[in-house]
This record gives C-alpha cells, sequence and structure tokens, in this order.
C-alpha cells in the first residue's frame, strides 16, 4: 500500500479539511462504510459535522486508535485521558459531540459524551433549560408522581 | 444573539436523550419522572427499565437490622442508608432481592419470605408453603420470557418441579443469568467428599451439575473446617470461586462461560497470602461476600472485630496477586453483604 491510500481527507461542513491516517478514520462505523463501498474517493464529505466539531473527534479517535489493544495501564491512561477531554467542554459542544459520535456511529465516544452530560445534570431545572422541556402535568399529577417517588427525593 | 444553552435545547433528537437518560444515576432518574408525560411513560416502561438494567454497575448491600448501605467498587463511594428489615439471606436477581427473613416471636424464630428493592422501597411479603423447614433451600431466577418466578425446590408446594436434585447440601449460591449456581456436597464430613458446582436452570427446571471445583480431593474431606469456599459471578457469564485455606492462602479460580453449557473449565485468577496482623477479619466464624472485578482483583466484604473497643465493624479489602489493600470501613455491623445493581425493576405483583 502507498503512502497516499494510508491517508484520508475529511471534510466538514465548513469546508474544513483534515488529512487523518486511515485506522484513525475507521474508528467511525460510517466511514468504514463509505470506504468499502468505494462510492468515495480519498475525500470524504462530512456534511453534519462542523469544523470544530470534527477536530475533536479526530484528536478522540487518534488517541483511540494509537493506544487501543495495549495491557492495563495503558486503559488506565485512557480513561484518564477520556476525563480531561470532556471535562471543560460546554453543553452545546458535548450535545454537537453527540451529534457527530451518533452521525459517524462511533459508540465508546457516544457513550463517553453521553455520560458525560448525565454527569453534569443534576437537578430537574437543568434538564428543562437544556432539552427545551414543557412540564405537561398538572400540579396535582406531579405532586402525586413525586409522592409515588418519594425515594428519589432523599438527599 | 441567542446564548449556547438555548441553541442546544435545539438540537437532541429524543432517541439521543434517551441514551443520556441511561446513564443517570437511579435517584435522579426517579425525580426525572416528573418532567413530563413522555419521560414519565419511558422510565415506567419494560424496555427502558431492562436496558437501564443491562447498563448499571455492579455494587454491593451491607445490610444491619435497620439499615442498608450501597457501595461502589469503582469509585469507592458508600451511598445513603437505606431502610432494611432484619435479613438472614439473600439473593439478587436483577435488582430485586429474595430475602429469608427471621421475625422473633415469644423466644421462637419464624423463618419468612420476601422480595424487596431497596431503591423502589418496593416489599413485598411471599406465602410461604405449608411445609417449609427452617434449612429449606431457596434459589431465584427467571425463565426466558423473563417473567420472575420463585420455587421452593424441597416442598414442592407452590408447584412441582419434576427434577432430581443429586446431592447433599447446598452452599453458597449466585444467581446469574436468570439461573441458579451452588456450591455442593456430596457425601458425608470426614468421609469422601465430592464438591462440585450445581444448577438450576430456570427455563427448562433442571438441576444440573456444572463441573467440579478446583480443589485437589481429600483435602476438604480431611478438615471442612479449615477451608472456605465462596462462589461469585463474573460478566454475567462466568462464575469465580473463593478458596481460603486455614485463613491465610487465598486463591481466586474462574470457570469460562457457564452459559456455553459445555466443558466448563476453571483458571486461576490469582493468588494472595494474608498477613494475620492485617486481615483479622476472615476469622472461622464470619462468612464474607466477594465480588470479582474484570481486571484480575476482587472486592471482599467482611465483617471484623475491634476487640480492644469490644465493637464490630463491616470492611471491604480488594484482592489482587499478591496484594490486600483496604478500601472503606463502615460503622456498625452490617451483617448481610451481596452483590447488587440498582435497578428500576418493580416487585412483581
Amino acid at each position: 500500500m502507498s503512502k497516499s491510500e494510508k491517508k484520508i481527507v475529511l471534510k466538514s461542513l465548513d469546508n474544513e479539511a483534515f488529512e487523518v491516517e486511515k485506522a484513525v478514520a475507521l474508528q467511525s462505523q460510517t466511514i468504514w462504510v463509505m470506504c468499502e463501498d468505494k462510492c468515495v474517493g480519498n475525500e470524504i464529505p462530512l456534511e453534519n459535522v462542523t469544523g470544530q466539531i470534527l477536530a475533536k473527534v479526530i484528536d478522540y479517535c487518534k488517541k483511540h486508535a494509537v493506544v487501543d489493544g495495549d495491557g492495563d495501564e495503558s486503559s488506565e491512561e485512557l480513561k484518564n485521558w477520556d476525563t480531561e477531554f470532556t471535562k471543560n467542554m460546554d453543553q452545546s459542544t458535548l450535545f454537537n459531540m453527540i451529534l457527530a459520535a451518533n452521525y459517524l456511529n462511533i459508540k465508546s465516544l457516544l457513550n463517553l459524551t453521553c455520560q458525560a452530560v448525565a454527569d453534569k445534570t443534576k437537578t430537574i431545572d437543568e434538564f428543562h433549560t437544556f432539552l427545551n422541556i414543557e412540564n405537561n402535568f398538572t400540579p396535582e399529577e406531579e405532586a402525586q408522581i413525586c409522592q409515588e417517588n418519594l425515594w428519589a427525593f432523599d438527599d | 444573539m441567542i446564548s449556547s444553552k438555548q441553541r442546544s435545547s435545539l438540537l437532541l433528537p429524543f432517541e439521543l436523550v434517551e441514551e443520556i437518560l441511561y446513564r443517570l444515576p437511579f435517584e435522579t432518574l426517579g425525580r426525572f419522572k416528573s418532567i413530563c408525560k413522555h419521560w414519565y411513560a419511558l422510565i415506567n416502561d419494560k424496555r427502558f427499565i431492562y436496558k437501564y438494567l443491562d447498563l448499571s454497575k455492579e455494587r454491593s448491600i451491607q445490610n444491619d437490622h435497620e439499615t442498608s448501605q450501597l457501595f461502589d467498587p469503582e469509585t469507592k463511594a458508600v451511598s445513603n442508608e437505606l431502610h432494611s428489615l432484619l435479613y438472614s439471606k439473600m439473593i439478587h436477581c436483577h435488582g430485586l432481592l429474595l430475602c429469608k427473613c427471621l421475625e422473633t416471636l415469644r423466644c421462637s424464630y419464624t423463618m419468612k419470605l420476601a422480595v424487596w428493592n431497596p431503591i423502589l422501597r418496593q416489599f413485598k411479603w411471599i406465602k410461604p408453603s405449608n411445609s417449609r423447614k427452617f434449612f429449606d433451600v431457596y434459589g431465584f431466577g427467571y425463565d426466558n420470557v423473563s417473567q420472575i418466578e420463585i420455587y421452593e425446590f424441597k416442598s414442592k408446594l407452590w408447584r412441582s418441579v419434576d427434577t432430581i436434585l443429586d446431592c447433599d447440601a447446598l452452599r453458597k449460591s449466585v444467581s446469574m443469568n436468570g439461573n441458579m449456581y451452588w456450591i455442593a456436597q456430596k457425601g458425608r464430613v470426614n468421609s469422601e467428599i465430592e464438591i462440585f458446582i450445581q444448577s438450576f436452570d430456570f427455563s427448562t427446571e433442571m438441576f444440573k451439575p456444572i463441573c467440579c471445583v478446583p480443589i485437589p480431593k481429600g483435602i476438604v474431606s480431611s478438615v471442612p473446617f479449615d477451608h472456605k469456599l465462596l462462589l461469585s459471578g463474573l460478566g454475567g457469564h462466568r462464575l469465580s470461586l473463593f478458596h481460603q485455606h486455614n485463613d491465610v492462602e487465598v486463591k481466586v479460580w474462574v470457570t469460562s462461560k457457564v452459559t456455553d453449557g459445555i466443558n466448563v473449565s476453571w483458571s486461576k485468577y490469582f493468588n494472595v497470602t494474608i498477613d494475620p496482623s492485617i486481615l483479622h477479619s476472615i476469622s472461622t466464624f464470619s462468612i464474607p461476600e466477594y465480588f470479582t472485578l474484570k481486571n484480575n482483583k476482587i472486592m471482599l466484604l467482611c465483617e471484623e472485630t475491634d476487640i480492644k473497643k469490644k465493637c464490630m465493624y463491616t470492611s471491604i479489602y480488594e484482592m489482587g496477586e499478591g496484594e490486600i489493600k483496604k478500601q472503606v470501613t463502615m460503622r456498625g455491623q452490617k451483617i448481610w453483604c451481596n452483590v447488587y445493581v440498582p435497578s428500576l425493576v418493580p416487585v412483581p405483583e
């Protein structure tokens, strides 16, 4: 295999191009299928992901492509890296990462980002705000549900 | 300009919101039922409850006479105290515990059975069979259509099960993947004792010997009280055996997949020698519980006695090849420990 065949170009929604190792990109099942079908050349357009988010996804894939398959110590290191990776992302970035992980079909990244949102969301109010949900219970109904689920309200 | 929070609220499709919900702690999820009708229906849905269970991590539960506490081996966090009753023995399955309870009435003990979900605080007595005896053995599991049912094996009065149990005693047990596994014994003490793993399959309603234990024959029969054997599950498909000899030598073994049903074999997980000055707890009288972690380690929960202060407490130790590390000490005498996965599975009606 020549050097150029090992590399692949990913193009974001806003036309930013990223040249990456094939092994890195193929962690995305979506890209895998696109490559397998040979329906694309060496350049893959990703119409749902912005350059800013794609750069982060690639960082993640690079880290996981290198370390995967090694012993226990590196899996510990990888876990710490994952924690650091999502630690300072704001809600909007995390949601965009979830969407990208889902679109690109990278299971471990989807798991990581969903877990990060779950860890950062502790109150009902936060969820109302983030997800724009309208409470369609009457006050009586809401009180009854709280009564049924008293176990969840102990602090 | 719209803020990033407002913008993000428009982004996520519901199936991805659901993915986030699966990863919330159970207390938060209980609170979120009151968010809206759609979520209320979702969180009460059987499909959601079981997927949530699949993604839940193993904890342990410790009980004393009044309270229970959960311990998370990953974060080493101990939960708030939950209400408890006096249980002498528990078997865990899908976040439900089958409890054998002792009730004292005018100086005599009565044995009662109950199913309990400590998280949902749901509790239900099971009417015991008329022919129950104090030393009856119970199992807890489910058949392939995942309907939970409970059988009493000895009296056969609830619903008779047409299967033969060929052993003299069933000792430590674990419920895994809906089936029961016991350390079983054939032969009397001081004679030729055979120790093996016995299973009960709730789908076929059959007992089946799985394999012998990896301990040389004859050793256990000569001095049975110098050996301690405990059983636990690993990853839902494998069994793990804890063997402690003379309170000092600990060997932990794991099986190949028992769910394949053929040629189950043991392999060494780790060996460790206990320094009696560190660990006085696992003495002859306390029967610890443990659970098997994936990285060739276990968490052992046991009772310890402080002779000077004349008090008892519960400690959790992490053990691996050649190492023992104390993790947590809990106040009070949490006598009954069990592996437990927090779940929203309701106690069956």
